[in-house]
């Protein structure tokens, strides 16, 4: 029962990296998503146990989103194609195209 | 962020000029904001304009005369085109206009990639939204649409 509900915490902490991210990325506006959920699922995992035993749980769930996200062009998926990068918790959203012409215009050119 | 072109979408280059498939034109008004240039993105397609695209766009108006004192906005409206948003703003001087020698020929925003406008913020449209391109008069002529030219770099998704 109990290795059920370290997994379920396990579990919050990879659905709520988004949460965490995004947090930390505005706290570090250079650092991408990605690399985020490495740092701060990294900083609870280690860290975490001395505020209560189950952050550190809670970060181990980040940290397990951030390296599959991270990992996510490398495995490919069954029937071919490569994932669009789920971020561990895998995203059933489609990428559409105006999803894709939206992020290419956030970019800078110059 | 990174973002991986799922498999049956393709990702190319687009320049959007008054020849381009899905544009209309239309002349201005004297003395008024008019919309010279309408642009519905196809079905299966959108398009991005990251902030630094580069923008040129030159008219004269019905008697050959080349327009100095306007406006010109880039705007986006849904499909239905309820809503109309600018997202950039130049004087026309600034984006092509101010040399004579034929419909553009010679300007230097024409003939030199370098010397064109830059888009200051990023948009993207998707299938059926509109890109609009509007010219606000400010010397009581009207804009000739035959004597629009017209240049918008960005890329399009491409759904095969």
């Amino acid at each position: 029962m109990e290795d059920m509900i370290d997994l379920a915490v396990m579990g919050i902490g990879a659905g709520a990296k988004g949460t965490v991210t995004g947090w930390l990325s505005k706290v570090m506006p250079g650092v991408s998503e990605d690399i985020a959920a490495l740092i701060a699922g990294g900083a609870l995992y280690w860290f975490g146990d001395r505020i209560h035993p189950m952050v550190k749980k809670f970060g181990a769930g980040v940290l397990i989103a951030g390296i599959g996200q991270l990992t996510s062009g490398l495995v490919p998926k069954l029937g071919g194609g490569a994932t669009a990068g789920g971020g561990g918790a895998t995203s059933t959203t489609p990428i559409t195209l105006g999803r894709l012409a939206e992020a290419e215009a956030a970019r800078r050119l110059v | 962020m990174t973002v991986r072109v799922p498999k049956g979408v393709v990702k190319l280059p687009f320049t959007l000029t008054e020849y381009s498939t899905g544009v209309s034109l239309a002349d201005g008004v004297a003395n008024s904001e008019a919309e010279v240039v309408t642009f519905q993105i196809p079905r299966n397609m959108s398009v991005a304009f990251p902030s630094g695209s580069r923008f040129a766009f030159y008219a004269r108006d019905t008697a050959n005369a080349e327009l100095f004192l306007g406006t010109v906005r880039v705007k986006l409206a849904d499909a239905n085109k309820t809503t109309k948003f600018t997202v950039a703003e130049f004087p026309i001087g600034a984006v092509g206009c101010g040399a004579s020698g034929g419909k553009a020929a010679g300007l230097p925003q024409f003939a030199d990639r370098e010397k064109r406008a830059l888009i200051a913020a990023g948009f993207s449209r998707n299938s059926d939204e509109f890109l609009i391109i509007t010219y606000e008069d400010k010397e009581g002529k009207v804009l000739d649409d035959d004597e629009i030219a017209l240049i918008l770099e960005g890329v399009q998704f491409i759904q095969i």
